[in-house]
């Protein structure tokens, strides 16, 4: 026990630093950052403690951190950040970058701090429900790829597409036990969350599209000028923020662990729109905005992996759990939906570990926040170039495909990450629907065979 | 060649940065390369061990080639510079421009100003935000003659940055 508390510490730290990082860099995705390094520690067989203080220390990190390219340069630090951008350009149109940077930093561990109790409430009274959940859990993961789909932006037309590409899928699988003698995950996973990429990536080998999405010049970044204000170097995040704003960061952390199985974004548009939006003065606005926004961003996704893990049997349901924690629920061979993380923890471990990962996460990415926000930005743009860290993505995706079914891995990964780009990037059939739909493919694919085969 | 090559733009856009397609081909080259080549020799490195049982020899395998992920990261970060420009940001802009961005009007941030609760002004001051503090008009009880003063002065000291550069 207590060389995987050690070990948690170690991993909570270390992913604390590496993942903040990450989001210092603009424009990273938590799923595609998040995703290989969870499932590398999965597979190497890390204990079910120091996993679950590894998630819950990166998802901290990154979203602390990633309100540092944010706040000094407008450009999203994550996927999670794209809400925050507006009110941090107009924060640092006036001259106080900091003051957003503040705010967002203090509300991300003052959200942390509410929801982790209130997460693990929330799953206690749904417990019961665990063993119900998990025996249909082919008909709730299509109930969910429709619903996730019906209000995605494209509509009917994700919709649409959730039965052809569950078909796509389990073609795939086919071919995988052909070659491989086994279904796959990783691969089909990877290919999933990496299919943007791959997809743009393709366009550069057409020479129309290169032609007409060419540029002449580099993108230009415009970073806001420093602060003189001295701080202590860990600063109580409560006294960052006015205790109205401590309330709205407490009560959307709560409304989050109930509605853990929105999408994140989603909710942290919602938050921003009823907490700040109806403010009138626009310090008071932005400033509220950006702390409550945070905030809920950090909820939604520790909630959304303590909900499903503790509450729902194990079950990957809403976007974290089938997204950037999705490893811990399924990675084959060492878990699968009925056999994961879920029957390896209890409550206390929850608790322990959860606090190993709030404090390893933190240690790193919030004082960085507080006082090195525009060096570290600098830093990163001027020393990672886009080519090495694309470059990054392609030797993990091609490493973890191979290491699950080798070059036919590979091959699957590309397959379904140039398919699924497409879908994401063209139609709005975002990468969020493809995983519901891989989850949901299995029983989709099983009930229309034994409707053709009735109605032949 | 008998066929011109049109000429085409240097830089692509690719996952939100710009980057040149020869050398983001190059840079996924060395990491592939990288990437593999430490997991295969990891992997028989432990599989050769024989101590260990196989999947968690493969999945030690895994660690070492993230290593090597990284090292093709570094290489390639090394020979391929980021292709951004950074541009310091230190405008002095017209609050009333700020706040038509914003959705509100010159009129309604006042209004706002008027009744706002104590707290957020003593926040406003500690961030020096002078500019929306000197909107506040004389008649509420969050004026104090020294925003404006304050307001001017820092609009001064803006000018002669701008001026001086």
């Amino acid at each position: 026990m207590l060389t995987t508390i050690l070990l948690a510490i170690v991993a909570a730290v270390a992913g604390g630093f590496l993942y903040t990082i990450v989001g210092i860099i603009p424009g990273t995705d938590e799923t595609a950052t998040m995703v290989p390094t969870t499932i590398i520690l999965v597979l190497a067989g890390a204990p079910a403690g120091v996993l679950f203080a590894w998630e819950v220390g990166i998802i901290v990190a990154m979203q602390c951190s990633h309100t540092i390219p944010t706040a000094m340069t407008g450009l999203p630090g994550s996927t999670m950040a794209v809400p925050l951008v507006q009110s941090c350009t107009i924060a640092k149109r006036l001259g106080v970058p900091h003051m957003a940077m503040r705010k967002m930093a203090a509300g991300s561990v003052v959200g942390t701090i509410f929801v982790l109790p209130i997460g693990i409430i929330v799953a206690l009274l749904l417990s019961p429900l665990g063993d119900v959940i998990s025996s249909y859990s082919g008909v709730i993961f299509t109930v969910c790829a429709v619903l996730v789909a019906y209000i995605s932006p494209a509509r009917w037309g994700a919709i649409a597409a959730i039965i052809p590409f569950a078909i796509f899928i389990q073609a795939l699988q086919r071919i995988a036990i052909e070659g491989h003698g086994s279904t796959v995950f990783t691969s089909i996973f990877m290919g999933i969350t990496i299919g943007p990429m791959i997809y743009e990536l393709f366009g550069t080998l057409i020479p129309s599209r290169r032609r007409q999405f060419a540029k002449d010049e580099p993108n230009e970044s415009w970073l806001a000028p420093d602060t003189k204000q001295k701080l202590p170097f860990f600063p109580n995040p409560f006294k960052q923020l006015t205790r109205q704003q401590v309330a709205q960061c407490g009560l959307w952390s709560a409304i989050s662990s109930v509605g853990f199985t929105m999408s994140p974004v989603g909710m942290t548009v919602l938050a921003g729109e009823a907490s700040g939006g109806r403010k009138k003065e626009l310090y008071d606005r932005i400033s509220t905005c950006l702390g409550v926004q945070n905030a809920t961003c950090n909820a939604t996704y520790m909630a959304g992996l303590i909900i499903p893990l503790l509450g729902l049997g194990g079950v990957a349901i809403g976007g974290v759990a089938a997204g950037p924690a999705a490893p811990l629920f399924a990675c084959a061979p060492r878990f699968e939906i009925g056999n994961n993380l879920s029957n390896l923890l209890t409550i206390p471990d929850y608790i322990l570990f959860g606090i190993i990962g709030v404090v390893g996460g933190a240690l790193c990415a919030y004082p960085i926040g507080m006082h090195k926000a525009r060096s570290w930005t600098e830093l990163m743009l001027r020393a990672v170039s886009q080519e090495a860290l694309i470059g990054a993505f392609c030797g993990l995706v091609v490493m973890l495909s191979f290491y699950e079914a080798g070059i036919l891995g590979v091959f699957l990964a590309l397959t379904i990450g140039l398919v699924g780009g497409f879908l994401h990037t063209v139609f709005g059939v975002h990468t969020g629907i493809q995983f519901m739909t891989y989850y949901a493919s299995a029983w989709i694919v099983t009930n229309l065979l034994s409707i053709a085969s009735v109605l032949n | 060649m008998s066929k011109q090559k049109q000429p085409v733009g240097k830089y692509m856009e690719v996952w939100g940065d710009t980057v040149v397609p020869k050398e983001l081909a190059a840079s996924a080259v060395i990491c592939i390369i990288s990437s593999m080549a430490f997991f295969l020799a990891g992997r028989a490195f432990f599989t050769g061990l024989g101590t260990l049982d196989a999947e968690l020899a493969k999945g030690y395998a895994l660690l070492v080639g993230i290593a090597g992920t990284f090292v093709g990261a570094f290489i390639s970060g090394k020979r391929f510079k980021p292709k951004r420009r950074i541009l310091e940001d230190a405008s002095g802009e017209d609050i009333e421009e700020i706040l038509r961005s914003a959705g509100m009007t010159l009129e309604e941030e006042i209004d706002a100003l008027r009744t706002v609760s104590p707290d957020v002004i003593r926040e406003m001051e500690s961030f020096e935000l002078y500019s929306l503090l000197a909107l506040i008009p004389e008649d509420s009880p969050n004026y104090k003659p020294e925003y404006r003063l304050k307001a001017k002065e820092k609009a001064a000291a803006n000018q002669a940055k701008t001026e001086g550069t």
